[in-house]
């Protein structure tokens, strides 16, 4: 979980702790802290490009990654990690160093993923043609899913676990496309 | 009759010119925000749906109000709002969210691929009762029903305070 983004989330979101009516930065943390104990999952909390790459190469250096998942902003072939920390000068749009991962990052840091591992990318444009998730399959040989189009989180935790792409989701096995492995839930609300 | 003469040229043209001038006119769309990449804002608006970006020239407060209506509140399955304005132009560029940026000291463009229009906004609604959507991730967001918005549904923002005593919330709802 990348932190910097959740904190400036809750602050802006004017979080605050029930008790005591501070606010409240770690807010979201919080809420995945509580669901990794009651789940009995690890939860890792990084801070910059460098710690999550880190992080996920320890994790599969001794038990390779067999199912795997992100959820965040993304271009068709970066993630974009902290895309929403920074707020922009009002009114324009801005000018920022962003942390980004691409495919090539995964395969320099050493991220070890299982012959049969099937990544999923839940951020936007992944799963275009040419995209990270299409590069990601061929770099290690797996089997990859990502969104045409855009990802709309608002249908996660309302009915689905997953966002809705706006031309659906493509899969890839060593590099070459395969039938979709992901349905994209409906729209939330019918049209008008 | 002279004198009317010389001056037709300058009517028939100060004519063609308001004939060309005439603003188009507002109108009410549904609107959704998108929890994406990008600009969020949508309305729809000839069976499609299409990404805005707000003019400066949009009433403030309700341009304020709306971008920081708290997403518990704005994206809730269910809850329908309205906005009135004006739809402008094809924007060149999208406005209200950041679209480039530096790696490795080069520039990069993350344009979004969506084109958005220019939307002058007057006002928006909420229809009423309207749900809330709870945080408790073990019970799937649990919706509340409400009836009617309150300050605190609402962010500060550099460019909105939803304690200013100009703001009226209820201004923003609408009786189903």
């Amino acid at each position: 979980m990348y932190e910097p983004a959740y904190e400036v989330r809750a602050m802006n979101d004017g979080k605050t702790e029930p008790a005591t009516g501070a606010k409240d930065p770690r807010f979201h943390q919080k809420i995945m802290e509580d669901s990794a104990r009651r789940h009995n999952y690890d939860l890792k909390f990084v801070r910059s490009k460098a710690e999550m790459l880190q992080e996920m190469s320890n994790a599969t250096a001794s038990s390779p990654m067999k199912k795997g998942g992100y959820f965040g902003h993304s271009s068709k072939d970066k993630l974009l990690i902290d895309y929403g920390q920074t707020p922009p000068p009002a009114g324009t749009s801005q000018d920022v160093a962003y942390q980004t991962i691409d495919a090539d990052d995964l395969k320099k840091a050493g991220v070890n993923f299982h012959p049969d591992a099937h990544f999923s990318s839940y951020g936007c444009f992944q799963g275009e043609p040419g995209g990270m998730m299409e590069q990601m399959s061929k770099n290690h040989g797996i089997t990859t899913s990502g969104s045409r189009g855009r990802s709309n989180y608002e249908s996660v935790g309302q009915g689905y676990a997953i966002p809705r792409s706006t031309n659906g989701y493509s899969s890839f096995k060593n590099g070459l496309p395969i039938s979709p492995l992901i349905a994209s839930p409906p729209p939330l609300r019918p049209k008008p | 009759m002279r004198r009317l003469f010389d001056f037709f040229p300058l009517m028939l043209a100060a004519i063609f010119v308001l004939s060309g001038c005439r603003a188009p006119s507002p109108a009410t769309y549904r609107y959704e925000a998108h929890i994406t990449t990008g600009n969020g804002h949508t309305i729809w608006s000839g069976g499609r749906e299409h990404a805005v970006c707000f003019s400066d020239d949009s009433d403030l407060m309700a341009r304020g109000s709306l971008c920081h209506l708290r997403s518990e509140v704005l994206h809730a399955a269910g809850n329908e709002i309205t906005i009135h304005g004006t739809i402008q132009k094809q924007a060149a560029k999208p406005l209200f969210h950041r679209k480039s940026g530096r790696i490795d000291g080069q520039k990069f463009d993350f344009a979004d691929p969506v084109p958005c229009l220019l939307f002058n906004l007057r006002d928006w609604k909420l229809k009423t009762p309207f749900y809330e959507q709870g945080y408790d991730i073990e019970k799937a967001f649990p919706l509340k029903v409400r009836h009617a918005l309150s300050r605190s549904d609402f962010s500060r923002g550099t460019d909105f305070d939803p304690r200013d005593p100009r703001f009226d919330p209820a201004r923003h709802q609408q009786k189903n």
